[in-house]
């Protein structure tokens, strides 16, 4: 049999067509095959949604949590790479705010204000605030960095470009492009952990339970009575970020 | 005025045209979206995955007792209840699993007790602070305080 060109090009188009719907039709059956379905065994992706407490009231800035957080992620050494950092509060009388993190708490705190009259002081820790809605995953060009459906603010390391939308994007501070890696990086909640049933590593360090974590859809997790039984506030609520990092003890002047 | 078929082929034309760029695109956005794209969210689930495996430095309490059960018993009665060994000692979970082979620091009391009890103006004032330039300074803390039960 012989075909003309036209022919030729007209049988060939079709083919074409035929070829591309079916695999964009299988790509969907997958889709439906796994949509939901739990990652391991023992991990049930759906019925968990993490929440995570910072007691102000209760750290006293020794840093443990910030040389774990580095050791367990492999986070680079230098002082300004920190996925958890420990800020210094301290307000003096005529109204002056200062705050501070020197090596971002790591190696506790000096006793500067010694000769100050401060009115209030408090060490914060701050963490990625894992907001329902990330400023930083709305900007990413590349679908990089996502929320998973147990609540946890992610980033895909092979599809990350390192362009630093995402930490331009953060109100918070949370991200830092990493030096060797060259892609974003930021707490994870230790995603490695929790779903593992282990606790994040600043969690399990930390001497006096300012931190907690616990699964929201749990009426009786950590986190649920911690929420219950103080008065909780986010950090920035005005932006409509929605944090799931959730502070007891917060004052005005602390953003 | 009567049309022709030959009067609008050229749009036939451009239709065809048209429906083939759709095609390549449909076909490129199979061809290059990854498999597990969608399996969750607007990401690679993959990603989710590879989040999980990530490997852990820190085994966590619970898991130094089998093997130290005297020193977790006499720390869990001890003002140092609230500790985790790893606070002290670091991240041991390679420890854990190869005890013999994976050694891990014993901290000396110089690099430790001051993060915690060092006095400090911004630190709440119901935490136990002493003064390292008064309270028996030059001496060893570990002389007096047990680590795992310092009072
Ligand atoms: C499988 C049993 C096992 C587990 C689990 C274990 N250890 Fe050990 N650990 C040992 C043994 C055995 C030694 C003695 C090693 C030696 O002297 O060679 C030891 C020694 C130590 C020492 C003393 C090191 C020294 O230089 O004297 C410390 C501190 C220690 N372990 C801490 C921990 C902590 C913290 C954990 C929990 C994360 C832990 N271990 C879990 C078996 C274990
Ligand atoms: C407050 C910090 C701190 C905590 C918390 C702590 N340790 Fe220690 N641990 C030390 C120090 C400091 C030494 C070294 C003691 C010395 O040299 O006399 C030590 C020594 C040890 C040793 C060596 C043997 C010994 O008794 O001297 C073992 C084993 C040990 N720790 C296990 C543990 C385990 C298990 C836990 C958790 C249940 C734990 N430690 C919690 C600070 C701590
Ligand atoms: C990571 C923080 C941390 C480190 C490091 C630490 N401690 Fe403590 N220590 C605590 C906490 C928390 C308490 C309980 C405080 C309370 O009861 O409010 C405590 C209690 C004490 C007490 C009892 C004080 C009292 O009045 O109840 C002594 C003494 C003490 N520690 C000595 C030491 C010594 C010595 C070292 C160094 C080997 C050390 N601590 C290292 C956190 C720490
Ligand atoms: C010569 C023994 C000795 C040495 C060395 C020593 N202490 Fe003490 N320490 C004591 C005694 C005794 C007490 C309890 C009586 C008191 O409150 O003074 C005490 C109390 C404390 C308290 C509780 C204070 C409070 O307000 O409740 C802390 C914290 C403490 N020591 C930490 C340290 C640290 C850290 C070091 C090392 C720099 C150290 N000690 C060295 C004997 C010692």
């Amino acid at each position: 049999m012989k075909y003309n060109r036209k022919e030729f090009l007209k049988i060939a188009g079709k083919f074409v067509l035929i070829g591309g719907f079916a695999k964009i039709l299988k790509a969907n059956k997958l889709f439906a095959a796994v949509a939901g379905k739990p990652v391991n065994k023992e991990y049930d992706i759906k019925s968990n949604l993490w929440g995570y407490g910072i007691d102000i009231s209760k750290c006293i800035g020794c840093g443990r949590c910030v040389d774990a957080c580095k050791k367990e992620n492999n986070v680079p050494k230098e002082p300004f790479f920190f996925r958890t950092w420990v800020e210094r509060y301290g307000i003096l009388e005529n109204g002056e705010v200062k705050v501070d993190s020197p090596n971002g708490g790591l190696n506790g705190f000096t006793d500067k204000y010694k000769d100050e009259k401060l009115v209030k002081k408090y060490f914060v820790p701050k963490i990625c605030n894992h907001c329902e809605h990330p400023p930083c995953v709305q900007v990413c060009p590349v679908g990089a960095t996502y929320t998973t459906p147990d609540g946890v603010t992610l980033v895909d390391r092979k599809y990350c470009i390192g362009c630093r939308y995402c930490i331009q994007a953060c109100p918070y501070g949370a991200r830092y492009l990493h030096p060797k890696l060259h892609v974003a990086d930021k707490c994870s909640l230790c995603y490695h952990r929790i779903t593992k049933g282990l606790l994040p590593a600043c969690v399990e360090v930390c001497p006096v339970k300012a931190r907690i974590v616990g699964n929201l859809k749990d009426p009786n997790s950590e986190i649920k009575k911690f929420l219950n039984a103080n008065d909780i506030q986010v950090l920035k609520p005005h932006l409509g970020t929605k944090p799931k990092i959730y502070y007891k003890g917060m004052d005005k002047e602390i953003f | 005025m009567k049309y022709s078929y030959k009067d609008y082929k050229h749009l036939l034309r451009l239709l065809a045209i048209f429906l083939l760029g759709v095609g390549v695109f449909l076909i490129a956005r199979a061809l290059f979206t990854p498999a597990s794209f969608g399996e969750f969210g607007h990401y690679r689930g993959d990603s989710l995955r590879e989040n999980m495996g990530f490997a852990a430095e820190y085994a966590g309490m619970a898991a130094c007792k089998k093997c130290h059960e005297a020193v977790y018993t006499k720390k869990s009665k001890s003002k140092h209840k609230g500790l985790s060994c790893e606070t002290c000692h670091g991240p041991a979970l390679r420890h854990s699993l190869e005890p013999k082979k994976e050694k891990i620091v014993k901290p000396g009391s110089k690099d430790l007790c001051h993060l915690c009890h060092s006095i400090n103006s911004v630190r709440r004032k119901d935490f136990p602070q002493v003064d390292f330039k008064k309270h028996n300074p030059g001496e060893d803390c570990l002389a007096c305080h047990d680590s795992h039960d310092p009072l």
